[in-house]
């Protein structure tokens, strides 16, 4: 029996099965730890954006190396291998020009970097944060936890607002009051609901701007800046507290209104 | 239910008021520091923290009430052991990032002169477990501002800069001026107009979270003094932090170590715009 198993794992072509299936496996195990320790290496000085990238590259490079080792252990030739994969990349390439041309555009994405991982992006109508930065597309989260792909090409093509780039945003707020109120107290009124609302930057000062005559009011717009983890927080607050101090000083905030004349036809 | 609550003593605190404090089982006290109101509860296997805010925050020293039990109207936090320590510290800690002050009135520092302002900033209180028995080390329960700041941006642009707290103040320049306030730290600020131009100073950045805070025995609380050499308003003022040396006998006790250690030309560039002309 034993002498049986021994002529079989003698016989050459089984052993080459076994060290090209030793070889993918300890590719796996080379490739997992190398991808690790460029993470440990780049942590410090990186985005987390390129070190996902570099852990990808290094990671395939080292499976597509001992896969190819593996390959030549089975008795493939890797000359014809690799003809065969360039005749069939030019193919390809022809096949899948949408396809290149997003490869193309995330490398331009990559290079540019005008968004990062974590970022949160306005792209069109939708408005998400990066999940993650592909060479074919770019993942995104919405706030309603949908999960939205967006092809490289497009946004190369298309506006791109990243909400998140700068550490404060400000706040427009535009808003109209009745003509016959007085414009200097509604400034004053405006700046000190800022001033009392803590999460309303105290510099740079909020801006008071007065848009003109309106239709049916004064128009105004009122600029409030805020830390960007707190935008959200302070259009709330603020437009809550500015609706409080307006009712609370008798200060009309006026909107269209339609007169509707009811006539009776008589029967005859 | 509506709980009833009975202020069976009203004190004045005792000037040091961050030494420990034992709590009896269901012992309840109410502090009030500033504009903060902070009630404190011991049960057997729990601690109970509630918090309130106080609009007239000026006029009152600290205070301390022995209560019945928590007012109802609060939701305290609670937090859970298997037998409660009893022993509990309130320790006053500056603030997490620097606090902008704006000056009440207009400053300003003829050229060579020198000045010393006292700018003081409020504080938070950590509720702190000492180690024990019970407990291997010390326990933070929880830390909390005495008031709420407004942010501000402190920097050259709306891209450079960093996110501080605002604050105003009257930039007294004599410790007599001076009130003792068991909510606010002070800071002793000296400024030397080293130019040949007339330094306006309307508001100032004051880093504490780089600062010690220090007690004294009269409650009230101070950190390490700024020292500021104003060469020319194109050039850094250069900076430093005095410390307190701790080896000399003195009033002051150390109550809380700098929050951040800041390395030396990171500081430099924090405090390029530390005056505003």
């Amino acid at each position: 029996m034993s002498e049986s198993i021994l002529t079989w794992l003698q016989h050459e072509q089984l052993r080459n099965v076994l060290l090209a299936s030793l070889s993918v496996i300890l590719g796996f195990l080379i490739a997992s730890l190398g991808a690790r320790a460029v993470e440990r290496v780049f942590k410090a000085n990186f985005s987390q954006h390129h070190i996902v990238l570099f852990k990808r590259l290094v990671y395939w490079l080292v499976l597509a190396l001992f896969i190819a080792s593996a390959l030549n252990q089975l008795g493939f030739s890797l000359s014809v291998i690799l003809g065969a994969a360039g005749v069939l990349s030019v193919a390809l390439g022809f096949a899948s020009q949408t396809s290149a041309s997003n490869i193309i555009s995330g490398l331009f994405l990559i290079g540019e970097k005008p968004f990062q991982l974590g970022d949160t992006i306005k792209v069109g109508n939708t408005t998400g944060e990066v999940l993650s930065i592909d060479l074919l597309s770019v993942k995104l989260r919405t706030f309603d936890n949908l999960f939205v792909r967006i092809p490289n090409e497009s946004l190369i093509k298309s506006e791109v607002t990243n909400l998140t780039r700068f550490p404060i945003r400000r706040f427009d707020l535009k808003l109209g009051v009745a003509y016959k109120e007085n414009i200097r107290q509604v400034r004053e009124l405006l700046l000190k609901t800022a001033d009392n609302n803590p999460l309303s930057l105290d510099e740079p000062a909020p801006v008071f701007m007065f848009l003109g005559f309106g239709d049916s009011s004064l128009d105004i717009q009122f600029s409030v800046w805020a830390k960007r983890e707190n935008f959200r927080e302070l259009r709330n607050t603020l437009q809550e507290d500015i609706k409080l101090a307006f009712d609370a000083a008798g200060i009309e905030i006026p909107f269209p209104q339609r007169s509707v004349i009811l006539t009776q036809v008589n029967e005859k | 239910m509506t709980s009833t609550v009975t202020t069976t003593v009203t004190t004045t605190a005792s000037s040091l008021w961050w030494q420990p404090m034992t709590f009896a089982n269901n012992e309840c006290k109410g502090f009030r520091i500033g504009a903060l109101q902070l009630y404190l509860q011991r049960q057997a296997k729990q601690w109970l923290i509630a918090t309130d805010t106080i609009h007239d925050d000026e006029k009152v020293p600290l205070q301390q009430h022995n209560l019945e039990m928590l007012p109802g109207h609060l939701q305290p936090q609670r937090y859970m052991f298997t037998k409660s320590p009893n022993v509990c510290r309130l320790v006053p800690q500056l603030l997490d990032r620097p606090v902008v002050v704006k000056t009440l009135q207009p400053v300003r520092i003829p050229p060579g002169e020198r000045a010393t302002f006292y700018i003081s900033s409020p504080v938070c209180i950590g509720v702190v477990l000492p180690a024990s028995e019970v407990l291997k080390s010390e326990l933070i329960l929880t830390d909390i501002a005495v008031q709420r700041l407004s942010d501000t941006w402190f920097g050259p642009s709306t891209q450079i800069g960093e996110l501080c707290y605002a604050d105003k103040t009257h930039a007294r320049h004599s410790k007599g001026e001076l009130k003792v306030r068991p909510h606010r730290a002070i800071t002793p600020v000296h400024i030397h107009n080293l130019s040949e131009q007339m330094l306006a100073m309307d508001k100032i950045s004051i880093p504490v979270p780089y600062l010690t805070l220090y007690g004294d025995l009269d409650g009230s609380l101070w950190t390490d003094s700024l020292t500021i050499q104003h060469k020319s308003l194109l050039s850094l003022a250069s900076f430093k932090i005095d410390k307190l040396d701790i080896t000399k006998p003195q009033t002051s006790t150390l109550l809380s170590p700098p929050r951040k250690t800041a390395e030396k030309h990171s500081l430099i560039r924090a405090f390029t715009d530390m005056l505003s002309d």
